[in-house]
């Protein structure tokens, strides 16, 4: 998807010749020129000596993080000792990256010169100036500066880092709009309607309605959706940030990655699958279509054409209530507990409100990839749940023997999916607590969720507001840590958790598990007992 | 092999201890392991060698095994058909000198090996065992990193692998001398990482190189990282190459891994002899056969191995007193393989460890 950038970015770039055993000091001044603020962490790639040598790279960053608004510059500095052991004439070559922000890295090119005799070691300054977004070059193709290396880790990789581009307001803004969608036609059936009938006259539902129109929630989704729509569409043409994802799911039942095209080529290695390969079989699962095939325009006019916010907050309340069995539970109780106490209560609304407008500009700041990762993490979480269930467990039994979980697994682990989620998730946690007061406690969604109950009466006793789904840092810090790089547990967790919240990829899943060869008849355990040598009573003091 | 693979040769094959670190810890560990098969004469021989700790203050080992019939050596006597096993391991203090980075160069007494992009080659030597292999390789396979950073023991491992290079060369038992040609399967591996020897790690591994009638090689490469009694594992997984070309990929459980061990215990081949002393009360179950079974939605695996040669390296941590004990097993193996279809039965030699 990222091939079809048509501009190539004009960046700096830096060439020096530093004697072996100093330090390399960039000074970086960045701009911001964009209309959103940033976040920049640069990182830099392991050195590549004489175009074919990796050596692991040593760097330090002060500061860790650059927080830009809009018009705004700020410097950073990275210190990069040169080793003292290779010898002179030798080319070491790093890229210097902001990820979530630039997909393409600015070259740093040095050419050792002998061990400099001083024994002081004057460290080298470079000043560099970076400004977002980068200059374009009219004329060349993008395809022409990409580097061999990098090139090749398209796939799962370049979907997260498109992710990476887009501000996280488009995610939500597209997430909530799904959400609302599907309540909306949740309450034409006949439960979703007696739901919306009770719910509409309990002071929670006016709450948040309040809330939501003097945030001006609609025209936030709205002009999100437009932007996300315009920008978005030069990159990757009409198709939804959603449906690329579950494409990519459903693409990997139909083959096997490893074996790439024609089975001569393998894409493993690459860190990445063949999305469009697909192999003579008599077992298919046929696909489905994807969610939403027609633009934007025309399948959520009627969601969007509307700036009503009474029809948004239903449209998501119902949402969330048949995505989320345990918030399903939490509104019936309150349309029951709330019907029998009519209290208007002005404040609460007010405060509500309040936290919405603070709220909705912070979610600009931060790169989609941030969100996904919450999201991507509340579904293996999720997943990780089910799947010590006894139905998640028997699923999870039939469909670990098939193709689809194989190339799932693979594909994760050969896009360092899990390293992805990990730092993203570090980095998300750092910026949250440094932010301190604003994002509080956890992660967006946690905010967003926490928003919710606010709106309910504090009379009110809900069974469950007080375990809220969402997750606070701590809890996705354990989580996290106990997953680590376990691709095969991350890739269980998030399809699990997809499968919770979309009956679709449920039938589609369970099709696939269904075509599991039986199971091998478990042999008893080896009737070999290993000796603890330590505590052996032998010679020799052992 | 292309560009991409090139860059990923170079990472997989890059020395990962960090030299220039001065606090660098003593339990970092870095492998080269090379396994060469001929199918024709039924040799087998391992090499590997081993960077522990760091310069000074650390060791390089290495390991030399060499499994051949016993008519190759003695074909003098009317032996029963059995299998001669050779091998010779030494340790050498690590001297500054002894290991250089770019290119990879590992030198010491009876030991040279040099990795320089796609070419490498192999020397070892030990007079006194009248062992020695000369050996050039070349890389053909595709390369393949399977992890850098897999938690493991109190640290971590890392490991990467090239099952194919097309090699030249001689081998010297006893005297006899064996030509190396293009005949002749090499596989290479590499390891590395942070963890002690003797701490609560084992693992199952090995090569299987084998041929079917219309001539098709496949090479077959299983790993599954367990703990000491392998009670429990990580993702255990197998590699399938057709030529030098990854086929398929059987991983989780998909897989049914089934070791069959000896009825009554005795005393293995130990190495190396000083270790072999310290233990040589120590009478063991040693692996007899190996069954693996694979089946997804779609292909099959069906994977026999009879053991005729095996033995236990003791590899003791280099701080404390504690052990791991690899035990080294060689035989004929048989693979049926149905992959889209097609029953692709082939046979072959194969080269494994059962880590403990």
């Amino acid at each position: 998807m990222s091939q079809r950038l048509e501009k190539t970015l004009v960046l700096p770039q830096v060439r020096l010749k530093i004697h072996s055993g100093t330090d390399l000091v960039v000074q970086l001044l960045i701009r911001n020129q964009l209309h959103e603020t940033v976040l920049l962490r640069p990182t830099l790639d392991d050195w590549l000596l004489n175009d074919s040598e990796i050596l692991p790279i040593v760097s330090r960053l002060e500061p860790p993080y650059v927080y830009l608004f809009p018009e705004y510059e700020s410097t950073c500095q990275l210190t990069i000792p040169i080793p003292d052991y290779l010898p002179s004439g030798t080319s070491m070559k790093t890229w210097l990256r902001f990820p979530g922000w630039l997909e393409d890295a600015i070259p740093i090119q040095l050419e050792l010169l002998e061990p400099t005799e001083n024994s002081d070691r004057t460290p080298v300054i470079h000043p560099l100036m970076v400004t977002f977004p980068p200059p374009r070059d009219s004329k060349e193709n993008y395809l022409g500066t990409a580097e061999p290396s990098t090139s090749g880790i398209f796939g799962l990789m370049s979907g997260l880092m498109d992710l990476d581009k887009i501000p996280a307001r488009w995610l939500i803004a597209e997430l909530l709009t799904r959400l609302c969608q599907h309540g909306t036609n949740y309450a034409q059936t006949p439960q979703g309607n007696e739901l919306l009938s009770q719910l509409s006259r309990t002071q929670f539902f006016k709450n948040g309605v309040y809330a939501f129109s003097s945030a001006q929630v609609p025209a936030w989704i709205a002009s999100s959706l437009s932007m996300a729509n315009t920008i978005l569409a030069a990159q990757i043409g009409q198709r939804h940030l959603l449906s690329i994802w579950e494409e990519w799911l459903f693409d990997l039942a139909q083959t096997d990655i490893e074996l790439g095209d024609g089975g001569v080529h393998s894409e493993l290695n690459k860190g990445g699958f063949c999305s469009n390969v697909t192999i003579n079989s008599d077992k298919k699962v046929p696909k489905p279509a994807p969610t939403n095939p027609i633009p934007y325009q025309r399948s959520e006019a009627s969601i969007l054409n509307t700036q009503n916010p009474e029809q948004w907050f239903a449209g998501l309340l119902l949402g969330l209530a048949q995505v989320s069995p345990r918030m399903a539970n939490c509104f019936r109780a309150i349309a029951t507990q709330e019907s029998t106490i009519p209290v208007v209560d002005h404040t609460v609304a007010t405060q509500a409100s309040y936290s919405l407008t603070t709220g909705l500009p912070g979610l600009d700041a931060l790169p989609g990839r941030w969100l996904v990762v919450e999201l991507l993490i509340l579904l293996a979480q999720q997943g990780d749940t089910y799947s010590r269930t006894e139905s998640g467990s028997q699923l999870l039994n039939r469909l670990s023997r098939t193709r689809f979980f194989k190339n799932g697994v693979l594909a994760f682990a050969s896009a360092q999916a899990p390293r992805w989620l990990v730092i993203s998730q570090s980095a998300a946690a750092a910026y949250h607590s440094s932010l301190g007061v604003q994002m509080g406690q956890g992660g967006l969604l946690h905010v967003g969720e926490q928003w919710l109950w606010t709106l309910v009466a504090n009379a009110l006793n809900i069974k469950g507001i007080d375990n809220p789904v969402s997750v606070s840092n701590a809890a996705t810090k354990t989580f996290v840590c106990e997953l680590g790089m376990d691709a095969q547990r991350w890739f269980v967790g998030i399809l699990l958790g997809l499968i919770q919240v979309s009956p679709k990829m449920a039938r589609y899943v369970k099709a696939i598990a269904d075509q599991a060869p039986p199971p091998f008849t478990p042999t008893p355990t080896s009737p070999v007992m290993f000796n603890d040598v330590l505590n052996e009573g032998g010679s020799l003091g052992r | 092999m292309n560009v991409n693979e090139q860059v990923l040769l170079n990472r997989v094959e890059a020395l990962r201890i960090p030299l220039e670190d001065p606090a660098l810890p003593l339990d970092w560990k870095d492998w080269y392991h090379f396994i060469l098969l001929d199918l024709k004469t039924g040799i087998r021989l391992l090499v590997n060698a081993t960077l522990i700790g760091k310069p000074e203050q650390g060791q390089m080992q290495v390991s030399f095994i060499v499994n051949l019939p016993s008519a190759q050596i003695t074909p003098e006597l009317e032996s029963p058909p059995s299998v001669a096993t050779f091998g010779t391991t030494f340790s050498l203090d690590w001297q500054p000198d002894m290991v250089c980075r770019h290119p990879l160069r590992l030198q010491g007494k009876g030991i040279n090996l040099e990795i320089n992009g796609m070419n490498s080659s192999v020397h070892v030597h030990d007079e006194r065992a009248q062992l020695s292999l000369n050996v050039q390789g070349q890389a053909e396979a595709m390369p393949l990193l399977v992890t850098e950073d897999a938690p493991f023991g109190s640290g971590f491992i890392g490991w990467g692998l090239i099952p194919g290079l097309k090699v030249s060369g001689e081998l010297s038992v006893c005297g006899r001398s064996f030509a190396i040609d293009h005949d002749w399967f090499c596989y290479h591996d590499r390891n590395f990482g942070r963890f002690r020897w003797g701490e609560d790690i084992g693992w199952e591994w090995f090569v299987a190189y084998v041929t079917d009638k219309k001539g098709r090689s496949f090479t077959l490469v299983l790993d599954k990282r367990t703990n000491k009694n392998h009670s429990m594992s990580g993702l255990p997984y197998i590699f399938i190459y057709s030529g030098t070309r990854l086929r398929k990929v059987f991983l989780g459980s998909t897989l049914q891994i089934d070791w069959d061990w000896s009825a009554t215990a005795s005393l293995p081949l130990r190495l190396p002899g000083i270790m072999a002393s310290l233990f040589g009360d120590r009478t063991v179950s040693m692996p007899r056969q190996l069954q693996v079974q694979a089946a997804d939605d779609q292909d099959q695996l069906l994977l026999t191995m009879a053991f005729d040669s095996t033995s236990e390296l003791i590899v003791p941590d280099n701080q404390s007193r504690q052990y791991t004990f690899i035990d080294e097993v060689t035989g004929a193996v048989d693979v049926t393989l149905v992959l889209q279809g097609e029953t692709i039965p082939a046979r072959g030699f194969a080269y494994g460890e059962y880590v403990h």
